[in-house]
């Protein structure tokens, strides 16, 4: 369980820091279309992460 | 610094050839972009990329390479349309960036059929 | 228990899990065609509302049937338990029973059929309207109404709790140092309505241990049961509303959390204000246990 909190969290950190640099490099209006597919990554390692915590239970 | 001096050379030659064939200057230019784009990406982009994604290694498989491969993919998309719409095509740019847009869509949506698969497997519960 | 909680939620995780799947599709259009975005998230908008809204709007009747069920209980029961009442001459005295309190205790009921649920819905819809168009906000207005109902039904718990604190009789029997701890944790956790619930938890307990001598305490378990499954279950979705816009709000619309958010708010209202029917219920049932008791005992 403990394992399984620590690879959620340093997925969000490394998600949000791969996202941010990637963003950076980008010129702006290219940046604030791509933000869409930074939310998706984002909400997909979510949904897949907490599927996995509880889905021995479901 | 190379690449700056690249660039530099790149647009000197550029100038000269609008002064010695401005009529073939269009088809010139798109050559020596496309060229020079190439370069670019052998030698700057992909290394980069490539560090980039190992720097990211941690992150569970397809996740990084995703991100990186669609940033890049978007932004060559969006600059070959901008060309476009600077020779004056500006619709089939509009039209090109959509296809790769999707292309794009389409290496997420593993991933996302995987996610929607389990949760539609709670909603029959 | 455990089967009460899967029921609650099987039929209310449903709808949130339809509102993450519809997020995941306009992530998916938001990216395609970025001018369309508008449009999209009004779509989102009113896919969302028109999942979600169900069950809140399920609890909302719920509890006004519950509340206008049990004041029609009062209206008949309340003649019969004051001639009782009366018939038994001074054996209440003992028990410092009020007349007035079943009367307040109807009056509240009453007061949450006639008013504080039509005003929660009316601070639902508010929410969801200010949320569709920004411009013209109601948000003020809701927050307004949702104090003020938690203002009066706070205020109504402490008068309960007074009328029945005043009679001496009734002594706080289960040991207040085993449930301090516990009443602390649910008052750290449970926003808005936490303190309020540990008070008035704590005021029905004073008069069910009172009670209790009399009535035998299997009977006053479920008599607690039978009353609080309402308030329990709305307070279960309410968490579930707050919980989902939590876990969904890095990827999705902030209108949409949004929504989300308000809606547990306000159902947090309204498990406060199904409280104030649990109180009456418990309070009425004790009565009517404990009158039956002495009648069948004192012959």
């Amino acid at each position: 369980m403990r394992g399984n909190d620590g690879i959620f969290l340093s997925g969000v950190v490394l998600i949000t820091i791969l996202s941010a640099t990637i963003l950076l490099v980008v010129p702006d209006d290219v940046a604030d279309e791509l933000i869409p597919i930074v939310k998706l990554a984002m909400g997909i390692w979510i949904l897949r992460s907490l599927l996995n915590f509880f889905g021995h239970s479901l | 610094m190379i690449t700056l001096f690249q660039v530099i050379v790149v647009f000197l030659v550029l100038l000269l050839l609008s002064f010695a064939a401005p009529k073939l200057h269009p088809i010139l230019y798109v050559s020596i972009f496309f060229f020079f784009l190439l370069h670019l990406l052998i030698t700057v982009i992909m290394p980069f990329g490539k560090t980039f994604a190992k720097l990211f290694e941690p992150l569970p498989d397809p996740f990084a390479k995703l991100l990186i491969g669609s940033v890049l993919l978007y932004y060559l998309s969006e600059l070959i349309a901008k060309h476009m719409a600077e020779a004056g095509y500006a619709s089939l740019a509009a039209l090109s960036h959509f296809a790769v847009k999707i292309a794009i869509l389409t290496l997420w949506i593993q991933q996302t059929s995987a996610v929607i698969k389990l949760l539609s497997s709670l909603l029959s519960k | 228990m455990i089967a009460f909680f899967q029921n609650i939620v099987g039929s209310v995780l449903n709808n949130f899990i339809i509102v993450i799947i519809a997020t995941l599709m306009a992530l998916f259009i938001d990216f395609l065609f970025p001018t369309f975005s508008k449009w999209t998230r009004m779509f989102l908008l009113f896919i969302v509302i028109t999942i979600v809204l169900q069950p809140a709007f399920e609890h909302l009747v719920l509890i006004q049937k519950i509340a206008h069920s049990i004041s029609m209980t009062f209206l008949s029961i309340y003649p019969v338990l004051t001639a009782a009442m009366i018939a038994s001459g001074g054996a209440f005295g003992m028990l410092n029973f009020q007349p007035a309190m079943l009367l307040f205790a109807n009056g509240a009921v009453f007061l949450t059929e006639r008013l504080l649920i039509p005003l929660l819905t009316a601070a639902i819809v508010l929410d969801l309207a200010s949320r569709l168009l920004p411009e013209v906000s109601f948000s003020k207005m809701s927050d307004l109404i949702r104090t003020t109902l938690l203002g009066l039904v706070s205020a109504l718990v402490t008068a309960y709790s007074i009328f029945i604190t005043t009679g001496g009789t009734m002594s706080w029997a289960m040991s207040g140092f085993a449930s301090e701890p516990i009443k602390e944790l649910v008052r750290q956790n449970v926003p808005f309505i936490g303190s309020f619930m540990t008070e008035s938890l704590g005021a029905i307990g004073k008069y069910s241990s009172g009670a209790a001598i009399f009535a035998g305490g299997w009977l006053i378990t479920s008599i607690w049961t039978i009353a609080l499954v309402p308030t329990l279950k709305t307070l279960f979705t309410a968490f579930l509303y707050r919980w989902t816009a939590a876990l969904i709000e890095p990827f999705a619309d902030e209108d949409i959390t949004g929504v989300l958010d308000d809606i547990g708010k306000t159902l947090f209202v309204l498990c406060a204000v199904s409280f104030l029917i649990a109180f009456a219920l418990i309070y009425t049932a004790l009565f009517t246990v404990i009158l039956v008791k002495l009648i069948t005992t004192m012959k």
